[in-house]
């Protein structure tokens, strides 16, 4: 298989002027033996008198991980259009919630609604939901007006909440609802993920980030601790962008009060226009995001909108886990 | 050129550091910490890289006895490395500092350039990008990267010389005709 001449296969014979430069610019971040220390190892390996210990705990494991596997899809089941449970402190209310049913409480009067056998909702006094959909994989609640808290231990979609054209999608988490009967309210989320979807605009929302919505358009992820003065200029360059016109003094007060908390908001703001990295937010994001020395190249392709531009950045951050089931602290914290 | 280690070198390794040989632990580690820092290093910064090096040897460590192909150390090994990704946002200044120091004969120019140049590898496909980057960071023949990743040699002469002519057309340098000689590349 070798050839007479292959310096690339075997470094010992000599190869060309660039490959020689490749390797002595590349020879630096060689492993160095020296400098880093054998990790330590824990030697207590598997010996003859611990293998029936472990064979009582590999059973126990197993047993357990059966349970897991019976309880598991049986969790996830439900009977189309069954109804919910609720449980409520006065006994004004009914005591299930069905589909086409509508849920009101009064001043003062909470409601506790079982979410199918996926998790549950805490409705606050003055809140007007109604129960659209239920089903295996699949549970759809619309919320009128008023304030839900959602805690729900599920794979990602099985729970949404409907609002007007707009839909809340949870992605396994744990978060708040606000509704006012003009149309606006607003989203927390708590733990997870939740994705907000309107008008075939879609903008993820992670733990500890809120988002203002109106009847017709969906505000930006800002932290609550944000400073206001930076929330007030990204709302402001949001609003100005919609309108069709670049505001650039609250873009400049955006890239400038932004802290490295705020990456998340700068690179949802990038996402939904493109346009903007060739501004002051494309290098303060990468300076949040430890993406630097910026490259130029880089830059461009986001700013005429490449997608795989825009993912190289989002795959910086942390993500939604693909295995939803990592997630059990929302059911039981 | 060096010797590549055999298969039967390294199972009787593997095996002894099952039954708790502290100096078999050593000789794996030493033999097959340039695949793991070469796996990280493609997908993190220089001193995040070596730190990631050490954790994917403590979590293998750990699973040595989950072992049964004993020949087969490096492919789960580097499995291991993929999977572990550790913390993402290390500090980028305090990274040079450290890739500074190791290498005081270097200039800005030169550093930036092989930063230019990590750039680029860390964006190839995972074949040719770990690859290249046990061939030219490592030092590693092919026959020597074929026996740490388990691939056969036929693949990892693959693997160099196509990630090669990619790295050398994303650079801008002109092609080296070994290279293409016995592969087409897609």
């Amino acid at each position: 298989m070798s050839t007479p001449r292959d310096p690339l296969w075997s470094p010992d014979q000599p190869g060309d002027a660039d490959l020689a430069r490749l390797e002595q610019l590349l020879g630096r971040y060689r492993h160095v033996p020296s400098e880093a220390p054998m990790p330590k190892v824990s030697t207590a390996l598997p010996r003859r008198h611990w293998r029936r210990p472990l064979a009582f705990a590999a059973g126990g494991v197993a047993a357990a991980a059966l349970a897991v596997a019976i309880w598991l899809p049986w969790r996830l089941r439900w009977t189309a259009d069954a109804p919910w449970p609720v449980t409520v402190d006065v006994p004004a209310l009914a005591p299930a919630l069905a589909v086409g049913d509508t849920l009101q409480t009064g001043a003062g009067q909470h409601a506790r609604v079982a979410i199918a056998r996926i998790g549950a909702l805490e409705v606050s006094p003055q809140t007007r939901l109604s129960l659209i959909e239920t089903r295996s994989g699949h549970h759809r609640i619309a919320l009128e007006t008023g304030h839900v808290h959602a805690r729900v231990w599920a794979p990602p979609g099985a729970f949404g909440v409907l609002d007007g054209g707009a839909e809340v999608i949870d992605l396994g988490c744990v978060f708040d609802l606000w509704k006012r009967a003009d149309g606006s309210g607003r989203l927390a989320v708590g733990s997870g993920w939740v994705m907000h979807s309107e008008g075939g605009r879609e903008t993820l929302v992670p733990a500890g980030h809120a988002l203002d919505f109106g009847p017709d358009h969906a505000g930006l992820p800002l932290r609550p601790a944000a400073p206001a003065a930076f929330a007030e200029a990204v709302t402001a360059l949001d609003h100005a962008l919609r309108e069709g016109h670049r505001d650039h003094d609250a873009e400049t007060r955006s890239a400038e009060l932004a802290t490295s908390d705020d990456a998340f908001t700068l690179l949802s703001l990038l996402t939904r226009y493109p346009t903007l990295a060739d501004g002051p937010l494309y290098p303060r994001l990468a300076d949040a995001i430890g993406a630097t020395p910026p490259d130029a190249r880089h830059r461009a392709a986001w700013a005429s909108g490449s997608i795989h531009a825009i993912n190289a950045w989002w795959d910086r951050m942390p993500r939604p886990p693909k295995q939803w089931w990592r997630n059990w602290r929302d059911v039981v914290l | 050129m060096r010797q590549p280690l055999s298969p039967l070198e390294i199972a009787r390794h593997v095996r002894d550091a099952q039954r708790g040989s502290q100096a078999a632990f050593a000789w794996l580690y030493r033999a097959f910490a340039p695949l793991v820092h070469a796996i990280h290093l493609g997908r993190a910064p220089h001193a995040h890289a070596e730190e990631l090096a050490q954790d994917t040897f403590a979590i293998a460590f750990a699973q040595l006895g989950q072992l049964r192909e004993a020949t087969q150390f490096g492919p789960w090994i580097a499995a291991i490395a993929r999977r572990h990704r550790g913390r993402i946002g290390a500090d980028e200044e305090s990274l040079r500092e450290n890739h500074d120091r190791a290498s005081p004969a270097a200039g800005p120019d030169d550093r930036a350039e092989a930063e230019r140049v990590l750039h680029v590898i860390r964006v190839l496909p995972q074949a040719y990008r770990e690859t290249l980057l046990l061939r030219l960071v490592e030092g590693l023949s092919g026959p020597e990267i074929a026996a740490l990743t388990g691939l056969t040699a036929a693949s990892v002469r693959v693997n160099l010389h196509r990630g090669m002519a990619k790295l050398r057309a994303a650079l801008g340098l002109a092609a080296a005709p070994e290279e293409t000689a016995d592969v087409h590349t897609p």
